[in-house]
């Protein structure tokens, strides 16, 4: 808890923000330091790390099973997701973490006012041309995570604190995909 | 005291859903105050205008990295039972330079569209259906790609394991590399900011 | 006085903590240490072995809390092994899917060879291990087929009981004269046992 109210601390510093306009974002350096500890609390209290696809998979998988179970079944993607039915969606560790992310996100969001109803884009770039392209890089993501067996939470994060080979891999071409591709699509950014 | 708790049978399944949801808020909260539900913040990372992404996710690595080895080091973290995946050296590199090119295309990653739809970004939310989609077809591709999302398997392997390094060497170089990142991210934004100024 | 700044900090712990790991070597490191103390407890107090009763017992509840590893070959594993065991070299015992809080019961055709993986996986710093007592020759003399001759009525039917269910006979006067020899090719695995190598119970997956 006291890590939280470090970061409260540090965002008064780096901003007189006169109230209800948003504040300035906090120290990275600090945040990452925070984000760290929660990573760590994670591994020695439950032993293991954090995640975000992986709950997504669940979501799917329970979806499949539930309009096709035979089909959910004969595929050992979503089965690994179903535990054998022996447990609901909301017994998974990794649904309750993202959930949990949430409420996180918007409880930060309200203390420093910045839940607003937008979408984020490049000033070059319609809102509707926007949204087509995060449903479709959504899509390369949730793909690519799977391939992976992971996404920047789950094996970058995660691996990387534990200094496991195949993350440190996993991280490095995210970067390289990233920033090759970056310059064909900067007219949605800037 | 043995940890991690959860492992040494300190508190059920329960608790542990609880500690999820409480770990959930904290990381939720992490990335909200780093700015990561805003997907311009996010995206100008590979623009070199503002390098947050990678100081706030090198700080994490390094500040949990370091938890990791000192409870190690004092013989009550047992690091064998902390959950990690195998190393599927092929199907990861691959993953991983599709899924950087859906960050940059889209803006987010699954943990950060979750904070950015719960701060009422709508591209947030998109993002978030079109990963659920994004699983939804790797799934009904799996038949398919089972064999290529199997190969390359090398085990449960470190850093340290592979390159026959001492755990606290590679720490210290993790640790260091980290630091130099963080200074050339500095430079660089200054940099990027000056030209800016000159336009 | 001017304050520092929190990078500058931050900065300076990250080198303090880098160095001091660069020393300090490794808490993981492949050598083993052995607290003799603690083996030597282990042994006197008992909570080292398990007896092929037990096990049985053990077994016939149902009990899923263990793992029961069978260290021989892995053809003289596929011949015959106790119900729910898995075939694990001494080799690679350090390296297979054992997690060091598990209850792990070792078993080989003696107590030698499980003796010593049994010290190998203490020093490694295996919290709860336990060799079956005799081996699976005392599993095939105590369980399969045990001398009951000697026995009340009462402690009779439950040793036949439980060999009963193993697939074994137990050795009494009705079998006769002809002595079943221990290591008689006719040991089994029992019926409901299938000969394939049992699959570890399939993990949930945990990651992302």
């Amino acid at each position: 808890m006291s890590v939280l109210s470090d970061i409260l601390v540090s965002d008064k510093h780096h901003s007189e923000a006169v109230s209800h306009s948003p504040k300035a974002y906090s120290n990275p350096y600090v945040t990452g330091v925070a984000l760290g500890l929660v990573l760590l609390a994670a591994f020695v209290l439950v032993g293991r790390g954090l995640g975000a696809s992986g709950a997504v998979s669940s979501a799917v998988a329970t979806v499949v099973s539930s309009v096709a179970p035979e089909h959910a079944k004969a595929n050992s993607f979503y089965s690994s997701y179903l535990g054998g039915g022996t447990f609901g969606l909301f017994k998974d560790w990794l649904v309750l973490e993202v959930l949990g992310v949430m409420v996180g996100g918007f409880l930060s969001g309200i203390l420093a006012h910045r839940i607003k109803r937008t979408v984020e884009k490049g000033p070059r770039i319609s809102v509707r041309n926007r949204l087509f392209f995060a449903f479709i890089g959504g899509g390369l993501m949730g793909f690519g995570a799977k391939l992976a067996r992971g996404c920047t939470s789950g094996q970058a994060l995660t691996g990387g604190a534990l200094l496991n080979l195949g993350s440190w891999a996993f991280m490095m071409m995210v970067f390289a995909g990233a920033y090759a591709t970056a310059y064909f699509v900067r007219r949605l950014w800037i | 005291m043995n940890f991690p708790l959860f492992k040494f049978g300190f508190f059920g399944d329960e608790v542990s859903l609880v500690l999820a949801f409480v770990i959930g808020i904290g990381f939720g909260f992490a990335l909200e105050r780093a700015g990561f539900g805003n997907a311009r913040l996010l995206a100008a990372q590979f623009y070199f205008t503002d390098m947050r992404v990678l100081k706030v996710m090198f700080s994490a690595i390094v500040t949990a990295m370091f938890g990791v080895y000192f409870f190690g080091l004092f013989g009550i973290l047992d690091i064998s039972l902390i959950y990690t995946t195998d190393t599927f050296m092929l199907p990861q590199v691959i993953g991983g330079l599709i899924l950087g090119i859906g960050f940059v295309i889209g803006g987010y990653c699954p943990g950060t569209s979750a904070v950015s739809l719960a701060t009422g970004r709508i591209d947030g939310l998109v993002y978030f259906i079109g990963v659920a989609a994004g699983v939804f077809v790797f799934g009904e591709l799996f038949p398919l790609i089972e064999n290529f999302f199997v190969s390359g398997s090398m085990g449960n392997v470190s850093l340290p394991g592979y390159f026959n390094l001492s755990y606290g060497f590679v720490v210290f170089a993790v640790a260091i590399m980290a630091l130099g990142a963080f200074i050339a991210a500095e430079w660089g934004e200054k940099k990027m900011a000056k030209k800016a100024e000159g336009k | 006085m001017k304050k520092p700044k929190i990078e500058l900090i931050l900065a300076i712990l990250l080198l303090f903590f880098a160095v001091i790991a660069l020393f300090a070597g490794d808490p993981y490191s492949s050598t083993l240490k052995i607290n003799p103390m603690e083996l030597s407890l282990n042994s006197t107090k008992g909570h080292d072995k398990v007896t092929p009763t037990e096990l049985a017992e053990l077994l016939i509840a149902g009990d899923q809390e263990y793992v029961l590893v069978d260290l021989r070959a892995e053809e003289e594993y596929l011949q015959y092994f106790i119900p729910g065991a898995i075939n694990i070299s001494p080799m690679n015992l350090l390296n297979s899917e054992l997690m060091k809080n598990q209850r792990i019961i070792l078993y080989s055709s003696d107590d030698l060879e499980s003796g010593k993986s049994w010290i190998l996986l203490k020093a490694a710093k295996y919290k709860d291990v336990r060799i079956l007592s005799g081996g699976l020759d005392g599993w095939k003399n105590n369980v399969l087929y045990p001398e009951i001759q000697a026995l009340s009525e009462n402690e009779r039917s439950k040793i036949s009981q439980i060999s009963f269910h193993f697939g074994g006979q137990p050795k009494s006067d009705a079998v006769g004269s002809q002595t079943v020899s221990p290591d008689l090719p006719k040991i089994q695995a029992p019926v409901n046992v299938p000969l394939s190598k049992p699959k570890p119970a399939r993990k949930k997956r945990e990651g992302c």
